[in-house]
């Protein structure tokens, strides 16, 4: 019991955290523009979604004080309360409020209500005296949209008499029950209230039972309706229907909506009107097969998009860093086929969102197919957009399967609800046209699934490939709950499972080459290693792959810093992020927020100058802050750029000196120079604002990156702006390397420094008295590098003629280093060395190979600065 | 002597547990169980709950730019770990590494560590009364890494601070006077 309770905890934080995330991005788009009701409304359902869990794991104060943002935001939302900018802010202030309740309750400490009571009076402030009433109302039960749909899927019949009813003055309402699957557990069986509201009226009840399994499997303790709707004609009030409900309230959700006359009026007759004029529409209940059919064949081909598409962004990612120029035309033809076929696909399904995402980038992969266009970063960025966008549509698409009504903005302006009942619905109309292509499309559908290949069926195959659809239809189904769901995890467990991986790898591998396996000659034992080498392997990259998280959330921060910041000072300034989608090892993730928000907060507060000294220097008024996330060789780099005032390094210098951290006749770089500004002591933050504006706290910074092995390094010119970059190095990437033997040492060499290998003639070894040893490999002269004698502390070497070379270059400097073997090529995973091996140049970390020893890696680069220092 | 070793190790996992379920306070200087061990024909003690395992001698991969106490690294299970020659640490003349060789896996702060010593000897008990703080000078070893002077029976274990002779501060210090 304990530990459910401690999972469940768990994971109520876990998400209050992320609802309070994505409030706070929200509300940033929000402010910048207070019309858009459709952030609004996502900021409302993100509190009221705080709200419920909240209540749901008992956090009463937590729920009673996201309540009152609640209540505001739902005015808003009304109309009732005009946004105002102070209201943004209060908003602001709610959600850190929030955040910090979220964290003491974390704490386990408690929260009383004079904690809040505050904010609460604040936010109370905004909402006009004569909704109080209202808002007394919701507190109980919440009011709920009208639902077109639902009235859209009923029998006419039914619906007709409902009409009627209404007419002679019964009250009308829609009501939507959600309840926890294990209510039935708990005593809770949503039937007998049902049948309690018959007793008063009239019930048109309307639910997906698609979840609902197979008799063998069915469990009669389980709720599988997740979604109860109710049309109820009654003369009972709402507080009698709210009583009814009492209990069920508490385990579930429950939402009431009264109609009024006029919206009986509006929508509903409407929609009744539409729905007689309609000729022969069939009747919800007798479901045809070709609409089923339909779609249950929209799931299965959101599933198909939505696996198409996370492969294309694996591949546009592969394509961001360095590779060869044929993979581009690869991806180029494979990308447009993808979207080719779907825009086609998605048309004859009616999902008019996937087409108009897909189309644009359909026309640009075609115009480069056609070389009208190259395929340059800029366009890669445009379809990694655009394949995001569709990923999202795909998303909403199919969660909105159960009525879940998200206004999808369409060219033409208007607002529709494409939900898939009205999917299916136009499908069948464009389907009476096209029956035929129909038909084919969703056969044609069934052969790429099984065979990954496009072949146009045969039209007497039709039957055969109907019984398969079937089968299809419903392993499609399971799945696609698996491909979009996600699970939340404790990150030691994942550490855990990563250090037995590891392990894994090595006794795989101990195995595999093990020397009693020599004498053994089994072609099945050998098929059978094999496989386990590549499950192994298998594993390892997933794992590995469960570690990295993108910088979005981090970044995402960041935004709400520099706009607090800004405020709180007399600056304007524009914030920018880039490439938020680069992904960092978690351990980095987490402790990358705090050095950034420092140099976020620094940006503003001492780079970017006042509006008027921005003007006066002939710099735009906006002041601009950028964030840049990429990668550059085997780091990812974090830019802070500003376009402030600079660094001024003579001022600097003159500091550093007067603090005794450099001698005046020292000759500092401007690399150097900058880093002073980072030492400890440098300086206090105002005796820093008076010279150069910067330094406030940059040795905890600088402190902080490196704890994460990464490093900053500092450019700036004076009157444009400073760049703070914050290099991280992929702790727990696997590189390509070449493993290489020198005496009894093993060493991995990068193979992407990697130029040839060679055995020299003792011919080819000059030696350059008190410059070392030069070696020519055609034609060209290269130091040769013995790393025996360069790390001193290994064995004596062998002549250059016994050994092989290895050309390697780093920053377009190249040497030879001197092995006496080469010992295999393979990925290894990195490690890094201890803290106390830090300072070690030429090593860049280490790794354990096939037989379980370390091996270190080489760091080419500090190996050349090594030779030539 | 290999089942020698397993036997302290078997006994050391007893003696954390019992620890742990004690006082949970680190032995220190309030006395409790101690590892020993012998360097250099003297005795030396470390607290059980610094003290993570007892390997054998095991494959090292030398690290270049080391001072030389600093043996490398080796492979503990899938986590790279340091290795710290004691003898050498404390300047006595190295020997060669045989079957009773041992490496003390020991925790600093949250890394871990190896340290090299000769052989390991028994789990001990000893009170606080049989604990004397260390000598202000007079030993081969500076005293600064001694938690005190344990005595048992007639013999006298120096019981070390685990942290103060490992830590990395101490180490970038020693790697600064190299280089100086």
């Amino acid at each position: 019991m304990d530990d459910f309770e401690k999972l469940k905890g768990l994971d109520f934080f876990g998400e209050a955290e992320e609802l309070l995330d994505s409030l706070d991005s929200l509300l940033l788009e929000f402010e910048k523009d207070p019309e858009d009701a459709d952030i609004l409304n996502s900021i409302f359902r993100a509190a009221h979604t705080l709200k419920g869990s909240s209540g749901t794991v008992g956090h009463t104060a937590l729920e009673g004080f996201t309540h009152h943002i609640e209540d505001l935001l739902d005015n808003m939302r009304s109309g009732k309360v005009t946004t105002t900018p102070d209201i943004i802010d209060t908003l602001f202030e709610s959600v850190d409020l929030t955040r910090l309740i979220t964290e003491r309750l974390q704490n386990k400490e408690e929260v009383s209500e004079d904690f809040y009571a505050q904010m609460v009076e604040q936010l109370r402030e905004y909402i006009p005296l004569d909704t109080e009433e209202v808002i007394y109302e919701k507190k109980r039960a919440l009011d709920t949209e009208i639902d077109l749909a639902l009235i859209k899927k009923l029998n006419k019949k039914t619906l007709k008499e409902a009409k009627a009813k209404a007419e002679e003055g019964r009250k009308f309402y829609q009501i939507e029950i959600r309840l926890e699957a294990d209510c039935i557990k708990n005593g809770l069986d949503p039937l007998p209230l049902i049948r309690y509201l018959r007793s008063d009226g009239d019930v048109i009840a309307s639910t997906s039972t698609h979840n609902i399994p197979k008799l063998d499997k069915f469990d009669p303790l389980h709720l599988y309706l997740e979604e109860i709707k109710l049309l109820y004609t009654s003369n009972i009030s709402r507080d009698e229907i709210e009583d009814i409900f009492e209990f069920a309230m508490e385990a579930g959700e429950i939402c009431i909506h009264l109609f009024t006359a006029e919206e009986l009026k509006t929508h509903y007759d409407a929609e009744l009107d539409s729905f007689w004029h309609e000729e022969g529409s069939s009747d919800h209940d007798e479901i045809d097969e070709d609409t089923l059919r339909a779609a249950l064949d929209i799931d299965g081909f959101l599933l198909d998009v939505n696996n198409s598409i996370s492969r294309i962004l694996k591949t546009i990612k592969s394509l961001e860093g360095p590779h060869d120029d044929s993979l581009n035309y690869a991806a180029t033809e494979d990308f447009s086929q993808f979207f080719h076929r779907l825009v086609g696909d998605a048309g004859v399904l009616g999902l008019e969102t996937i087409v108009r995402c897909a189309s644009p980038i359909e026309l640009l992969l075609q115009e480069i197919r056609a070389g009208e266009v190259l395929f340059n970063e800029e366009n890669i960025l445009k379809i990694k957009k655009g394949a995001e966008d569709l990923a999202m549509a795909v998303l909403v698409i199919s969660t909105r399967e159960e009525e879940e009504d998200l206004p999808v903005k369409t060219t033409t302006g208007t607002t529709e609800v494409p939900n898939s009942t009205d999917t299916v619905k136009s499908l069948k109309e464009s389907s009476t046209k096209n029956k035929k292509t129909a038909k084919i499309k969703a056969t044609k559908k069934t052969t790429q699934k099984s065979e990954k290949k496009i072949v146009e069926p045969k039209i007497e195959e039709r039957e055969d490939d109907r019984r398969e659809l079937s089968k299809d239809r419903r392993t499609s189904t399971d799945r696609r709950a698996g491909a979009l769901a996600s699970i939340r995890i404790d990150a030691t467990r994942l550490d855990n499972l990563m250090d037995m991986v590891g392990e894994l790898v090595i006794t795989q591998a101990l195995v595999s080459q093990d020397k009693s396996l020599e004498e053994v000659t089994s072609p099945r034992l050998e098929k059978n290693l094999s496989q386990l080498v590549k499950i192994t392997k298998g594993i390892q990259d997933q794992v590995m792959s469960m570690r990295m998280l993108s910088l979005n959330a981090t970044f995402r921060k960041m935004s709400r810093v520099a706009r607090d910041v800004t405020k709180r000072s007399n600056k304007e300034i524009t914030f920018k992020v880039h490439g938020e989608d680069t992904e960092l090892d978690k351990t980095v993730i987490d402790e990358v927020g705090d050095p950034l928000t420092h140099l976020v907060r620094n940006a503003v507060d001492h780079g970017i100058e006042t509006p008027e000294e921005r003007i006066t220097a002939g710099k735009p008024k906006l002041g601009t802050i950028e964030l840049n996330a990429y990668h550059k060789g085997g780091s990812v780099v974090i830019d802070v750029r500003d376009d402030g005032k600079g660094l001024d390094k003579e001022k600097i210098r003159e500091k550093a000196i007067s603090k005794g951290l450099i001698n005046k006749n020292d000759d500092l770089q401007d690399n150097d120079i900058y880093s002073l500004i980072m030492a400890p002591g440098f300086s206090t933050a105002a005796e820093v604002t008076a010279i150069s504006g910067r330094g406030v706290g940059l040795d905890v910074v600088r402190k902080n990156v490196e704890k994460l092995r990464g490093r900053i390094e500092i450019s700036s010119t004076e009157g444009q702006g400073t760049v703070f970059s914050l290099m991280f190095p992929l702790t727990l990437a696997s590189i390509e390397g070449m493993v290489v033997g020198i005496d009894e040492d093993r060493f991995i060499i990068p193979a992407l420094s990697i130029e040839n290998f060679s055995r020299p003639k003792s011919t080819d070894v000059t030696i350059v008295a008190g410059r070392g040893e030069l070696v020519e490999v055609r034609g060209q002269l290269f130091p040769l590098v013995r790393l025996n004698r360069l790390f001193k502390n290994f064995k004596d070497d062998k002549a250059p003629e016994d050994s092989i070379l290895v050309l390697v270059e780093s920053d377009e400097k190249k040497c030879c280093l001197m092995v006496d073997n080469i010992l295999g090529h393979q990925q290894v995973v990195i490690k890094s060395l201890d803290e106390s091996f830090k300072e070690v140049k030429g090593v860049s970390g280490c790794s354990i190979l096939g037989d379980g020893r370390v091996g270190l890696i080489l760091d080419v680069g500090g190996i050349l600065n090594l030779t030539t220092a | 002597m290999g089942s020698e070793k397993e036997e302290v190790s078997k006994a050391l996992q007893e003696a954390k547990e019992e620890a742990r379920e004690g006082s949970s306070e680190s032995a220190g200087v309030v006395g409790g169980k101690f590892l020993s061990f012998l360097l250099h024909n003297e005795e030396y003690g470390l607290d059980v709950l610094s003290v993570r395992e007892i390997i054998g001698i095991i494959d090292i991969t030398t690290v270049p730019q080391m001072p030389n106490y600093v043996k490398g690294v080796v492979n503990l299970r899938g986590k790279v770990i340091p290795v710290i020659d004691l003898r050498l640490r404390f300047g006595i003349p190295e020997i060669s590494y045989d079957e009773e060789t041992c490496i003390i896996v020991v925790e600093v702060g949250d890394m871990l560590m190896g340290i090299i010593i000769d052989t390991v000897l028994e789990v001990l008990d000893i009170t606080a009364k049989d604990i004397e703080p260390p000598p202000s000078f007079g030993t081969k070893v500076k005293t600064d890494f001694i938690l005190g002077m344990g005595k048992i029976g007639k013999k006298v274990k120096i019981l070390l601070d685990i942290d103060k002779v490992l830590t990395s501060e101490e180490l970038a210090m020693v790697e600064k006077m190299q280089k100086a």
